[in-house]
């Protein structure tokens, strides 16, 4: 009687940090003291637990309470910490014991049941990092906290379940455990597959000629490569863009990790429930603040689309119609693969590395292709239009794509185009290939790889590489487009299943590149 | 007399048999000023106490604890040091104490008081 124990997980960004929950009754009029800058809602969060005690049948003792929350100095917020709470306070009655190192994590309801919080799977994962062995979640977060291996998880569908687990050999007055009690979740260790890898996935065999797009886009896929296409409306660029996560291969444990991880924290309302294997693919509208696009919001910065579209695809369609500054500030997260976002309430990083893929009109009025006899724009508002991409971003583009609009012929052809899954084992291939050459350092895709090792361990013979220098000594090309040529032309030998790329391949990326009109 | 006020009588009346079995001198009932009444004022060893006595027949509408609230308490410490400036010989230690008194129908053996006291708040 007197003192009592529990833990929980607080969420900084994606981090996740143990809080140590002690409940303390004195014999003095009833109150209850929340210590430990709690935020708004977890102020609120007194009432909640009061109410859910009583209900469930097992009264908070009529004294005064006082709940520290260790480390003091730390800002919490959220609802997750309602049933640790409890649990410590009922502990400090008498009534629970062995809560002192179980971790809980759940939002209560005034009749006691649990609800499910954001960020379960990063929360699991920390309390398992820092050696915590018993995590109690709401049954609805049970299959999310198994992703996580080595823990054992404990599902309850209400707080009388949880006090029946728990419950001190001394304590009478324990209510009846629901029907379900409380229940063991095995980690399922990676057992727990997305299943259906391809349903949602527009096929690439819809896309009927747009040869050179299809390459583009295949090369795109294979090295990890952003691009831009530039065409009249109609000709194809959304369809193509959207058909590229169809033809990425599923994720990684780590990377799958990561970004279930990143779906878990996001405001989205569905529930996790199994690793996600498949690339995640974003596409903001060009109405989109910058906050939206990078991250952000008042308190703890909430991830934005470039974390959303971690490992996976961010497409802006009608680039030019985005506010310059939104597009600018994707420079540092497409340098760095992350995104640092300060606050007064504090720092958070967030991962970024994507995949960014552009979409223009060559001029507002969209029709200015080929001899451009069509269009109605005047020479400064053509000029204007593409320049609203800047010239930083651009030099980040890899590939750049005239989508031309397909003749008859395309469509009078019978055999339909090649589908999704034909390229993917291609792209498949050449990822194999890269991940042979790139492991000994530690890389991944060739559009990874930094200038010390493609100008030292896979430095290319001068003959290969001529015409390269003598663009980049003319300043056609930037140092860092120089670098970006390489690595796109070894990604076009990789595809090729070629052991270097020859002169053939580095004048085919060059060309890839610097297709401008 | 109506039935909220009879209950507030017998609890006052078990209040002050539990505090004499626990050492108090009960010096005055329902003491009376301008400010308001003290339910108990009693001495324990060199201590003045006054006591706030909270009857209730159920805790449907809360605990009688629940009903002191800080208004109460500020007006409770007023009231002790009127008392106490109207005597001629008094403590110097002075404290407010709490008792709730539930009175709760038991099945066979009729109404049955539950006592909790609450020191110094």
């Amino acid at each position: 009687m007197g003192m009592g124990r529990a833990r929980s997980v607080v969420l900084v960004g994606m981090d996740g940090h143990l809080i140590e929950v002690e409940a303390d009754i004195g014999q003095s009029l009833p109150a209850f003291v929340l210590l430990g800058l709690p935020d708004a809602a977890l102020r609120e969060s007194q009432d909640r637990i009061r109410s859910a005690a009583k209900n469930a049948g097992l009264q908070l003792p009529r004294r005064r309470l006082t709940v520290n929350l260790f480390p003091a100095s730390l800002p919490k917020s959220g609802s997750g910490l309602d049933l640790a709470i409890l649990a410590s306070a009922w502990a400090a009655d008498g009534h629970l014991t062995g809560t002192d190192d179980a971790v809980f994590l759940a939002e209560l309801g005034l009749d006691g049941r649990l609800r499910p919080v954001k960020g379960v799977l990063p929360a699991v994962a920390a309390a398992a990092a820092a050696g915590v062995e018993t995590v109690v979640v709401s049954a609805d977060n049970a299959a999310e906290a198994a992703l996580v291996p080595g823990v054992e998880i404990l599902a309850a569908e209400h707080v009388c379940d949880v006090a029946a687990a728990f419950s001190a050999a001394e304590s009478a007055a324990m209510p009846e455990a629901g029907s379900e009690g409380i229940q063991r979740v095995t980690s399922a260790g990676g057992g727990c597959e997305d299943q259906e890898e391809s349903v949602g996935h527009q096929d690439l065999a819809d896309v009927r000629g747009q040869h050179e797009a299809r390459f583009a886009l295949e090369v795109a896929a294979a090295g990890g490569h952003h691009m831009m296409f530039i065409g009249a409306p109609g000709a194809g660029k959304t369809m193509l863009a959207e058909r590229l996560p169809s033809v990425l291969p599923a994720l990684d444990d780590d990377a799958a990790m990561e970004v279930t991880a990143i779906a878990s924290i996001s405001s989205h309302a569905e529930t996790v429930t199994r690793l996600q294997r498949r690339a995640p693919y974003q596409a903001p509208h060009h109405s989109a603040s910058a906050p939206a696009i990078v991250g952000g919001g008042s308190r703890i910065p909430v991830p934005g689309a470039v974390t959303r579209a971690h490992r996976g695809v961010l497409f802006l369609d009608e680039a030019p119609e985005f506010p310059r500054r939104v597009l600018d500030s994707l420079r540092q997260p497409l340098e760095t693969g992350s995104i640092c976002l300060q606050r007064a309430a504090g720092q958070v990083t967030y991962p970024a590395q994507f995949q960014l893929v552009l979409a223009a009109n060559p001029c507002p009025c969209g029709m200015n292709v080929g001899r451009g006899t069509a269009c109605t724009c005047s020479v400064a508002e053509r000029r204007r239009y593409l320049s609203r991409l800047s010239g930083p971003l651009l030099d980040r583009m890899d590939l750049q794509v005239h989508v031309e609009r397909p003749r008859s012929a395309a469509i009078a052809l019978q055999e339909p185009a090649e589908s999704s899954a034909e390229v993917l084992s291609r792209v498949v291939r050449a990822r194999q290939i890269q991940r042979e050459r790139l492991l000994p350092y530690g890389l991944r895709l060739n559009s990874e790889a930094p200038m010390s090792l493609l100008s030292r361990d896979l430095r290319l013979p001068a003959s290969s590489t001529r015409l390269l220098n003598q663009a980049l000594d003319r300043a056609a090309l930037s140092l860092r487009g120089y670098l970006r040529v390489l690595r796109l032309a070894w990604t076009l030998a990789d595809i090729c299943a070629k052991d270097t790329p020859d002169q053939d391949d580095v004048d085919a990326a060059m060309q890839l590149r610097l297709t401008r009109s | 007399m109506r039935a909220k006020d009879r209950t507030g009588l017998v609890g006052e009346e078990r209040a002050a048999e539990f505090l004499s079995g626990r050492g108090h001198s009960v010096l005055a009932r329902r003491w009376r000023s301008r400010t308001g009444e003290l339910d108990l004022v009693t001495r324990d060893g060199d201590a003045l106490v006054a006591v706030e006595v909270k009857t209730r027949r159920g805790t449907g509408y809360g605990h009688p604890f629940e009903a002191v609230t800080a208004q109460k308490l500020r007006r409770l410490h007023k009231l002790l040091a009127e008392f106490a400036s109207g005597q001629t010989h008094w403590p110097t230690k002075r404290r407010v104490d709490v008792v709730s008194v539930l009175i709760l129908r038991q099945p066979g053996t009729g109404p049955q008081a539950f006592i909790e006291h609450l020191k110094d708040v």
